[in-house]
């Protein structure tokens, strides 16, 4: 079964010392499965925030989020981690690599987290650090690698457990451009090769021109939903 | 500077109140300790030294025998030397009061009609008429109590007591009350006088004096006096001044504090520990504000002099609270040890503790010079990094992985030192070099700690299988964080080391004596004078109750041993006289050095003696080398017949056959006997029977050589108690630092943390991490501690303790405790990280991964 | 003079008490009754069996360049009750308590020194010889010497060697040598004196060694009475007149400020023959007060004593107002013993002299 995430009136906010904010503003979509929807709009506009409330890593105010027909709203704390685990990828700006580990154990992080055997975690991480061109590197840590290896590496941690929906938060923001290419590029083909629902926010038009449908968001209200200018 | 303070320093203590508490409490501990074994110290020999001078009074002369008393006559001779403005006779006795809940009490026979010239008393009923005190000249059962005691026990004028007296039962009146001013404020008010004369029939002195207390005259040269009166009375009394014992006693209380002050060192390295710990985290959680700080202009000087003065304010705080802390530790140690203070060393009954402005300057500025020492490292870290990446907290998420080897190799180094310091000969009488080795042996290991726990990586695949991948992330926490695990696990091990270190010291010192006892003790019954209370009461009995006892029906043999300080050479020793003609039929000593038999007779029919292993070795004296012993009767020579293993006094031990004692020493007391029994007799049958040949007049106490054997244990163990109190607060200390270091470590890795909760982890699992994290510090401190404790014993044993006491003990590894301590140890270090795991399981996982 | 007598009895009132919770506080101890023969030198010595004795000697010391001192030197032997006293074989076992006073008026400084001992007999320190006159506390002594007396004392800057020869025979006061201090039965004691004695001796001081002569007084008196409930304490005068008589008066003054009947006096004729004095024989006006610093007490100064049945007026004058003795270490009494001056008219004709004074139950009944 293919998922589907869906946000339905969904909105967030956050109390700024006696000012209340509102980051995410009546927000409804619906994304489908293997679909890749780009979220863009200025620095501050709420792209994180929906990306946060899509991985439940937080509560909207109101409104529900959908994930695979799910409300997240209802799910305790354990099967929201599972959620994060089996279901959603998730791709930082910062990479966000655990400093201790070597790439192939950042990798097979969320496979032991699954339960998944060691031996078996190590062969899927290094299978996955050979798609996203990093074989040799398997043995390093984070501090040895470039930022573009981060990412790739991020890039595979996140498909570890192989979840159905990637979410990518300015995965390219902190790249050259070069780099940036190569991880966007593994981002789309693990959408359109490997099927997964990419959902991914960037200021940059470029990244956002590869996607399915656009939207743009502003001071965290949905200002305009389009089909990609191709 | 003040605005820096205000606006830095206040709002973070404002903020981590909890953790400012628990760093300045870890300061406060370390503090403690050491304030506490010197008020301890300090208050006994205060307490003794208020003794000595309330009794005393106007006396800046006494004149005693050399271990007996002397003749009154002497008295005669004193009043007439030129410079003697008067001389008091005194007779003193230790006695137990049934109706004071057996308590014991000082008793002075005085010369009522003429003592005022020396010292001051003052009799309750004054204030209210004129009764002359003379009154009890014509009372002989005329008991004059300290109004404290007999509030203290509820006694009144006129109520009948009972006391026990080395020779016998005997029931006096309570005929008068001392206000708590001058001799009256002795040994805490267990003081009360009688007139001489009663006093002299009462305890056996007729003829005798236990002192006679001289004041000169006003400006009389007082070295010129006692040289006089020392003439005049011969060599068989001693004329010193009163404050010369105070000498005596802190030598004897020095074996007592000996070991506390290498423990309290080791305590004070987990207080730094923990100092450091703290500080560092005080400074990672401000990187961020100390970089903004620094982007804004503020010269690193300043910024190192805010956090340095921090720092110092905290270890101020710290230190003085440990003061405090340390005098309640002092109280605590009082009423876990005074009673084996009392028993071996002193009557002293210490009710009031003195810290000295010494004592208290001293802690202070070993809190502050730790909490300086303990602060600079980290600070210094924190302000090298460069501005920008502390605003970015690169420099914390990028884990530098210092190489272990420069620290390891300064272990190593340590190590070797505290061998060598360790092979060191005492400096004095002070094994200062093997208090040196404690340090440098315990250092040496902790810095051995982060070699340790970075190989904990072999591990790692057990780890992965066992505990899952939390006890994956764990193991490469403590690996990757060293700079603050390392800590907290030296902290451990050094404070769990302390503890296994006494431990089998005590455990040694208890089969040593134990054996000890076994092979020299051949009595079947065992005969003390019973207190009050049923127990043995270390009051003497008369050496003639021996030809009672030999009457007595399954009674084989009767031998007695008499216990007695006397000075060598200016330092107290022990001398024990033994029935041997007894003794020498049913055993001998175990020698060290020496011809058995030929000893034996030697000290049978000569003037000869047998001394203990340390005595010969602290004044390198050996068989055929010739001791002279000051006696009643003048300075005596006595051969050297042998070395024998004895336990009897960690000062040195003499022993000589009763006959010859007594010929000079004319004492007709015995601490006690040791009762043969018939072959084919009950041995509680005749314990019996001998009790009840003396109910009345002597309250007997006797004990089969099994159950002495077991009291001699527990007597041995004794003074250690205190010990273990402090073993358990620096444990507690260390379990402190575990919980600080990992809160920092979390609030170090929140992001980290966030990410794991990102991808899937759940709260349990971080929770669970983390507890696993403090186990590890646990397992690794805690084995490491198991190691350096029993190094650490072997320089307490083998170098502190053969050198201060000249003593060898049988190394013995209690197993069984140190497994059950390990255990212990590891759980409370779970316990420890509980608050730390729930501060992991409520890591906010949106702002953690948000940062930058 | 008798003086003395009721001083120590009731000094050691409190012991008494103590013991005898009481009325019986006079069990064990000889008596002071009538008929009592006496017998020199036997009765100088000490009287072991009555509760209370002692030796008290006053006088006027002279030396060479013009200075003048008054002293007192007393001893004191009391024996203590002892109910059910077991004995105990102890050289500190006392049945006798020796004390001793010693006071010099140095009238030229304007200084009044004064000490006190007290001992037990242990060790020989203390004692009084029982048929030969001998008696001595630690290095104070009295001792008779063939017809002298011989004595011994030392306090802080005085200390005096003298040698006594009686100018005059004894005196027995009262009834044949008793004399009555009450109404109560047994209220009385043994008691003579010699009221002149020739003295020579040394007086070491400060300031040199003095060679000194004058005249002494000696009272000698022993018993085991007390004073009773009603009386607080006794004023006593010795008075020494350039005419060869001497007098002695004392009062006992009662609690509600009368004079008990049993005050009395003798006045000695140059030829040793004594007149026996009762109460209503002779009268005492006191002139002036003087308030003790120290003890708070006020003590009568500057009297006129009245013998109207021998045609005497004699006024007293103390040579110093500060002649007190608290005896904190000994006696616990706190009293007044001065030296006087005297002047007056004896049966027609001027005459002076020199005097004693003794003052008591001025800062506490001596009772208690």
């Amino acid at each position: 079964m293919k998922a589907t995430l869906a946000l339905d009136q969904v909105s967030k906010e956050f109390r700024q010392g006696t000012q209340v904010v509102r980051a995410v503003d009546e927000v409804s979509l619906e994304i489908e499965a293997g679909e890749f929807v780009a979220i863009t709009g200025a620095s501050g506009s709420g792209k994180s925030t929906l990306l946060h409330l899509m991985a439940g890593l937080e509560t909207p105010s109101r409104g529900r989020v959908l994930v695979a027909g799910k409300d997240l709203a209802t799910l305790r704390d354990a099967e929201l981690a599972a959620l994060r685990l089996h279901t959603i990828g998730f791709v930082f700006q910062f990479f966000h690599l655990l400093p201790a580990l070597t790439a192939e154990e950042n990798v097979a992080l969320p496979l032991l987290l699954a339960g998944v055997a060691p031996r078996q975690a190590a062969a899927r991480a290094a299978e996955l650090l050979a798609w996203v061109q990093l074989a040799p590197r398997r043995t390093a840590r984070p501090a040895e690698l470039s930022g573009g290896e981060m990412q790739r590496v991020a890039l595979a941690r996140a498909l570890a457990n192989d979840p159905a929906i990637l979410l990518a938060d300015e995965p390219t923001g902190n790249l050259d451009s070069q780099n940036g290419r190569l991880v966007l590029d593994l981002l789309y083909r693990s959408c359109k090769e490997r099927g997964k629902t990419l959902v991914l926010a960037t200021h940059d038009r470029a990244v956002a021109a590869r996607a399915d449908r656009v939207v743009e968001l502003q001071d965290g209200a949905v200002v305009s939903i389009s089909a990609a200018e191709r | 500077m003040w605005a820096l303070w205000r606006l830095i320093s206040l709002p973070h203590v404002r903020q981590h109140r909890g953790r400012v508490v628990l760093a300045a409490a870890g300061i406060a501990l370390g503090v403690a300790v050491f304030v506490a074994v010197r008020v301890t110290n300090v208050s006994t020999l205060r307490a003794f030294a208020r003794t000595v001078d309330a009794i005393a009074g106007r006396a800046s002369l006494e004149i005693t025998g050399y271990g007996a008393p002397i003749d009154e006559r002497l008295l005669t001779v004193v009043r007439r030397t030129p410079g003697v403005a008067a001389a008091a006779p005194l007779v003193l006795a230790d006695v137990l009061v049934q109706e004071a809940e057996g308590a014991p009490l000082l008793v002075a026979g005085i010369d009522l009609v003429t003592d005022r010239a020396v010292r001051d008393y003052t009799f309750a009923w004054q204030e209210t008429d004129r009764r002359d005190p003379l009154a009890l000249l014509t009372q002989p059962d005329a008991l004059v109590l300290s109004t404290r005691f007999a509030r203290r026990y509820g006694l009144r004028l006129g109520d009948p007591v009972h006391v026990h007296t080395a020779q016998g039962t005997r029931r006096l009146v309570v005929r008068g009350l001392l206000r708590p001013t001058g001799a009256a404020e002795a040994l805490g008010g267990h003081f009360a006088v009688m007139d001489i004369a009663a006093a002299q029939l009462l305890f056996h002195r007729l003829g005798r004096l236990d002192r006679i207390d001289v004041v000169p005259q006003a400006g009389f040269p007082l070295d010129a006096l006692q040289a006089a009166l020392q003439q005049r009375l011969g060599p068989g009394v001693q004329v010193r001044r009163p404050q010369a014992r105070n000498r005596t006693v802190e030598k004897m209380l020095r074996s007592f504090h000996v070991n506390l002050t290498a423990l309290s060192l080791i305590a004070l390295i987990v207080g730094l520990f923990l100092i450091y710990n703290s500080t560092t985290s005080a400074v990672v959680q401000r990187r961020r504000e100390l970089g903004i700080l620094r982007a804004l202009g503020v010269a690193r000087r300043r910024l190192r002099r805010l956090i340095l003065g921090e720092a110092l304010l905290l270890g101020a705080v710290g230190s003085v609270a440990g003061v405090g802390l340390g005098l309640l530790l002092a109280r605590l140690a009082l009423w876990l040890v005074a009673p084996a203070i009392t028993a071996l060393f002193l009557r002293e009954h210490l009710d009031r503790l003195v810290l000295t402005p010494g004592t208290a300057l001293a802690g202070v500025a070993l809190g502050l010079g730790t909490t300086l020492g303990a602060a600079a490292w980290p600070v210094r870290e924190a302000l090298r990094v460069a501005p920008l990446d502390a605003l970015q907290q690169r420099g914390v998420y990028t884990p530098r992985q210092a190489p272990v080897w420069p620290v390891t190799l300064v272990g190593l180094g340590l190590l070797a030192a505290a061998y060598g310091l360790s092979q060191l000969p005492p400096l004095g009488e002070v094994a200062l070099f093997g208090y040196l080795a404690c340090l440098a042996l315990v250092l040496g290991l902790s810095c051995l700690v982060p070699l340790l726990l970075r190989a904990l990586g072999v591990a790692r695949p057990l780890l992965l299988r066992g505990g899952g991948v939390e006890g994956l992330l764990a193991l490469d926490n403590l690996r990757y964080a060293l700079r603050r695990t390392t800590v907290a696990t030296a902290a451990l091990l050094t404070s769990f080391a302390m503890m296994i270190s006494v431990a089998i010291m005590i455990q040694s010192f208890k089969r040593t004596v134990y054996t000890w006892v076994e092979q020299t003790l051949r009595a079947d019954l065992l005969v003390h004078q019973a207190s009050p209370g049923g127990e043995r009461s270390g009051l003497s009995l008369p050496h003639a109750l021996r030809d009672e006892l030999l009457r007595l029906d399954g009674v084989r043999d009767v031998d007695s041993a008499r216990a007695l300080d006397i000075t060598y050479r200016g330092d107290p020793v022990l001398l024990v006289a033994v029935d041997f003609d007894v003794y020498a039929r049913y055993g001998t000593y175990p020698f060290a050095a020496g011809d058995p038999q030929a000893a034996m007779r030697q000290v049978l029919e000569a003037q000869a003696v047998l001394v203990s292993e340390n005595f010969s070795r602290r004044y390198r004296l050996g068989v055929g080398d010739t001791l002279v012993l000051p006696t009643p009767r003048g300075p005596q020579r006595f051969a050297i017949a042998g070395v024998v293993i004895d336990y009897s006094s960690e000062r040195g031990t003499i022993t000589m056959n009763r006959r010859t004692y007594v010929a000079f020493w004319d004492d007709p007391q015995v601490d006690a006997f040791g009762v043969f029994v018939a072959p084919g007799a009950d041995l509680d049958e005749v314990a019996q029977r001998i009790q009840r040949h003396f109910a009345g007049r002597y309250p007997l106490y006797v004990l089969t050589r099994g159950k002495f054997k077991e009291r001699v244990l527990e007597l041995v163990a004794q003074p250690f108690w205190v010990t273990y109190a402090l073993e358990i607060i620096a444990i507690a200390v260390a379990l402190l630092g575990v919980t600080t270091a990992l809160s920092a470590a979390i609030l170090e890795r929140t992001r980290e943390l966030g990410v794991l909760r990102a991808v899937g982890a759940t709260r349990q699992r971080l929770a669970r991490m983390v507890l696993l994290e403090g186990g590890l510090m646990g397992v690794v401190g805690g084995s490491s501690g198991l190691v350096a404790g029993f190094f650490l014993a072997l320089i307490l044993i083998y170098v502190i303790n053969r050198q201060v006491f000249g003593w060898t003990l049988q190394l013995t590894v209690p197993g069984w405790f140190a497994a059950a301590a390990f255990v212990l140890l590891v759980a409370a270090t779970l316990a420890a990280s509980w608050r730390p795991a729930q501060q992991a399981a409520r890591v906010p996982v949106v702002e953690a991964i948000q940062y930058e | 003079m008798n003086k003395s007598f009721w001083f120590l009895v009731g000094s050691l009132v409190g012991v008494a008490l103590w013991l005898a919770a009481g009325e019986g506080a006079l069990l064990g101890f000889q008596q002071a009754v009538p008929g009592y023969r006496w017998e020199f030198p036997r009765d100088h010595g000490a009287h072991p069996g009555f509760q209370t004795e002692w030796w008290y000697y006053t006088g006027h010391l002279h030396a060479a360049p013009g200075r003048t001192f008054g002293y007192q030197l007393t001893f004191f032997r009391h024996r203590l009750d002892r109910p059910g006293l077991s004995l105990n074989p102890s050289q500190w076992f006392a049945d006798q308590l020796y004390l001793a006073h010693m006071a010099i008026t140095d009238e030229a400084r304007q200084r009044f020194v004064y000490g006190e001992k007290r001992n037990r007999a242990a060790l020989g320190v203390a004692g009084a010889a029982e048929g030969r006159y001998h008696v001595w506390n630690e290095d104070w002594l009295a001792q008779r010497l063939g017809r002298h007396h011989f004595l011994q004392g030392a306090i802080p800057g005085y200390e005096l060697r003298l040698v006594l020869t009686p100018l005059k025979p004894l005196v027995l006061h009262g009834e044949g040598g008793l004399s009555r201090k009450g109404a109560g039965k047994g209220q009385a004691s043994y008691y003579y004196s010699f009221t002149r004695l020739y003295t020579e001796g040394v007086l070491r001081t400060e300031e040199g060694v003095f060679d000194v002569s004058g005249l002494s007084w000696m009272d000698h008196e022993f018993g085991s009475t007390q004073l009773s409930e009603e009386q607080v304490g006794w004023d006593w005068f010795s008075v020494q007149l350039d005419n060869h008589h001497e007098l002695m008066l004392y009062h006992i003054r009662r609690r509600d400020g009368s004079l008990d009947a049993a005050s009395s006096g003798t006045l000695v004729r140059p030829d040793g023959s004594a007149v026996p004095l009762r109460r209503d024989d002779f009268r005492v006006e006191a002139h002036e007060r003087w308030r003790s610093p120290k003890s708070g007490a006020v003590y009568p100064q500057r009297w006129t004593l009245y013998v109207p049945r021998f045609d005497v007026v004699l006024h007293l004058e103390p040579v110093l107002a500060e002649q007190e003795l608290i005896t904190d270490s000994s006696t616990l009494i706190t009293y007044w013993e001065g030296r006087v001056r005297v002047r007056g008219r004896f049966q027609g004709q001027e005459t002076q002299g020199a005097g004693y004074v003794e003052l008591t139950g001025y800062a506490h009944p001596v009772r208690l």
